[in-house]
């Protein structure tokens, strides 16, 4: 097996998001979670691997330095197992969505390598901004539900955040089946401020639309004024500016999560939630453990 | 033979009511005359000289004594914009009296006296007609996008519904009155309940575009003015409605303040289908407008007399050029008395919104979702 220094496991979404960033380095294979050919460019300078690989012949392919999932797929939880057994430095986006016997991974923030994250949080600790009060975040990850379940897990981390407060309760909504699950959370926080995550379904280009609520304004980050885009005979079309995240970001220690037994159970439990309510049309409230 | 002119009879001009904004499209409309300015003789003393000087203004007599003026032959239509408590007395009144009912907002402060008008407007067979809600632009357009059948089939939406006006201020903890008033006190002389008047234009926008709603969650309890948390009363809430096929929608509303957002405040409405998701900002069509004098030599105040700027509109770099909603609703009103037809937001509509509302308000106080129709007390 070829030595590598990292192995990106993804969806086609986060792959362009962390494109630019791989492009500039040596030993970094990106590999989609879901099935599928050989798709984008692969070759390069110094026997680097550029592009998406299929994510079987990569890990038959290459033994990583470090390993990192971005997005759960069927059968992650052996294939991390797997890495770590081999000394392989695994982590992942989320929580596995299966309970196994297996060591715990580390889980880490992604959007701890967003730069729009980074300028809007540091926008909503100045002091004009106020106390915040609401958060409306809006993504439309690829995948089937697990996919929504670790947008939903990665968008409450960014909410506590952001609204600078633990979560205190949220209520679960979802509508319709995978791939077109919509998944819409209601959040309070310990401090009264709420908040609305909604994951949709994955035919949509909106990705981390985020408005945010102080008392001294608002804060808003816009895909649709962020993107450039082209006016055609009869329509406008949104055109992809890379947002240029930094890999090297998810293994800082500011993006390391440790999660308690008792988090783990809530997010397991929203997971369940997701699927309950889509089933049975009905909201289900979910309390936040305390710290 | 000539188009009939309706004649209009205009009840209170309360400073809880919208109806002096109704006034230019009352003026304007051919088909519609002014007739007359009528209260009841126990209103609060602001209001006396506030309905004289409007009379006075439009040149039409100032009655005292609502029933009795009501009752007037060249009344064919009651305007009524009073409290929201005493909606449903007056709609009643002029229903059992064979006037027509253009109301503004609520008929009703409970969902008793909701069902009373429209019991008494479909026993007298008269036209109703409530204009704030399902004539303006972000309405027009997300119903526009779901009829024309690109998104493939709604499956949510998210409103967010701001009103950039007044100025908050630090709140401190002795400031605050612990716990949420429930719903059924909503006149305040400082204040609105924000979630009942800024989130019904969501909760409207949503039962256009959904099915019945079965079940709402609502939370508040984080404030922007020292005078909502004084009264432990809403000025920002969110709500999530569940509808009878699953359907999922959010919303927030509220009142956050002056130069919080270039349009004074977002309008804004996210459309989620299997084929796509629509967008629509109901500020725009607009004018971005970017003055430096008006920044630069800013002097902008608020109102002493209007601090929540209730009859003004917010600071904006938007200048909208989008129709205005008021004369598309009286034209609505207005073939629906010419040809009998239903217009497109009755005292039905009204009737099922407010339970919308008010099961929003029973959620925040009881912490969980509230299933609807409601019953029993939640009901009153």
């Amino acid at each position: 097996m070829k030595q590598i220094e990292r192995l990106v496991v993804g969806s086609r979404l986060e792959f362009e998001l962390y494109r630019e960033d791989m492009e500039e380095q040596d030993g970094v294979v990106f590999a989609r979670s879901t099935g599928g050919s050989r798709d984008g460019d692969r070759g390069g300078q110094n026997g680097a691997v550029r592009g998406l690989e299929t994510l079987r012949d990569a890990l038959n392919a290459y033994l990583p330095r470090q390993a990192i999932f971005l997005s759960p797929y069927r059968g992650m939880a052996v294939d991390a197992a797997q890495l770590i057994e081999n000394g392989v430095d695994v982590r992942t986006a989320g929580p596995l969505p299966v309970r196994t016997r297996s060591p715990d991974v580390s889980i880490m923030e992604t959007h701890r390598s967003d730069p729009g994250f980074r300028a809007m949080l540091e926008a909503s600790r100045h002091a004009d901004f106020g106390e915040p009060v609401y958060l409306r975040l809006i993504s439309s990850p690829d995948g089937g539900k697990w996919g929504k379940w670790w947008c939903v897990f990665q968008s409450c981390r960014k909410a506590a955040a952001l609204l600078d407060s633990p979560l205190r309760r949220v209520y679960v909504a979802a509508a319709g089946t995978s791939p077109r699950l919509h998944v819409s959370i209601t959040l309070k926080t310990h401090r009264n401020s709420t908040g609305h995550l909604l994951v949709a379904p994955d035919r949509s280009r909106l990705q981390d639309d985020l408005f945010l609520v102080g008392t001294g304004g608002t804060l808003a980050d816009d895909p649709l004024l962020n993107q450039p885009g082209m006016y055609g005979k009869s329509d406008y079309r949104m055109l992809t500016r890379p947002t240029r995240r930094c890999l090297a970001q998810l293994w800082e220690n500011e993006a390391l999560i440790t999660l308690s037994a008792d988090e783990r159970r809530f997010y397991h439990d929203l997971l369940r939630a997701i699927g309950d309510s889509a089933r049975s049309r009905r909201g289900i409230c979910l309390e936040y453990p305390t710290a | 033979m000539a188009d009939r002119v309706y004649g209009v009879l205009l009840i209170s001009f309360s400073k809880h009511s919208h109806q002096s904004s109704f006034v230019p499209a009352f003026v304007d409309h051919p088909r519609i005359r002014i007739v007359g300015v009528a209260d009841d003789a126990d209103i609060d003393p602001y209001l006396k000289p506030l309905n004289r000087t409007w009379a006075e203004r439009l040149g039409v007599p100032c009655l005292e004594g609502i029933e009795a003026a009501v009752r007037r032959d060249e009344v064919d239509v009651v305007s009524v914009g009073h409290e929201i408590e005493r909606r449903a007395e007056i709609a009643r009144l002029a229903a059992r009296a064979g006037k027509h009912l253009w109301i503004d907002k609520y008929i009703g402060a409970n969902m008793r006296e909701c069902r009373e008008v429209v019991d008494a407007v479909d026993g007298s067979g008269v036209t109703s007609i409530l204009p704030s809600y399902v004539y303006n632009d972000l309405v027009n357009q997300s119903r526009r996008i779901i009829d024309a059948g690109i998104l493939g089939e709604l499956t949510a939406m998210h409103v967010d519904i701001l009103f950039g006006k007044g100025i908050p201020r630090p709140i401190s903890n002795a400031q605050r009155k612990p716990g949420f008033l429930p719903a059924g006190r909503w006149k305040f002389p400082d204040i609105k309940r924000e979630l009942l008047t800024v989130g019904a234009y969501a909760v409207a926008l949503v039962q256009q575009c959904f099915e019945p709603i079965v079940e709402v969650y609502g939370q508040a309890g984080a404030y922007f003015f020292p005078e909502h948390a004084a009264h432990g009363a809403d000025d920002f809430g969110t709500l999530t409605l569940v509808d009878r096929s699953g359907r999922v929608a959010t919303l927030s509303a509220g009142r956050n303040g002056i130069a919080s957002h270039g349009a004074g405040g977002p309008n804004l409405a996210y459309l989620f289908g299997t084929k796509g998701t629509g967008r629509i900002d109901g500020k725009r069509p607009g004018i971005d407008t970017h003055l430096r004098n008006r920044i630069v030599d800013g002097d902008y105040c608020v109102d002493e007399d209007d601090p929540m700027q209730w009859h003004s509109g917010p600071p904006t770099m938007l200048t909208s050029t989008g129709t205005e909603f008021t004369r598309a609703a009286l034209d609505d009103l207005v073939n629906a008395l010419d040809t009998g037809t239903r217009p497109r937001f009755t005292v039905r509509d009204a009737r099922d919104h407010m339970e919308v509302l008010l099961a929003g308000y029973e959620s925040i106080v009881r912490n969980r979702p509230v299933r609807l129709p409601m019953s029993g007390g939640e009901a009153a």
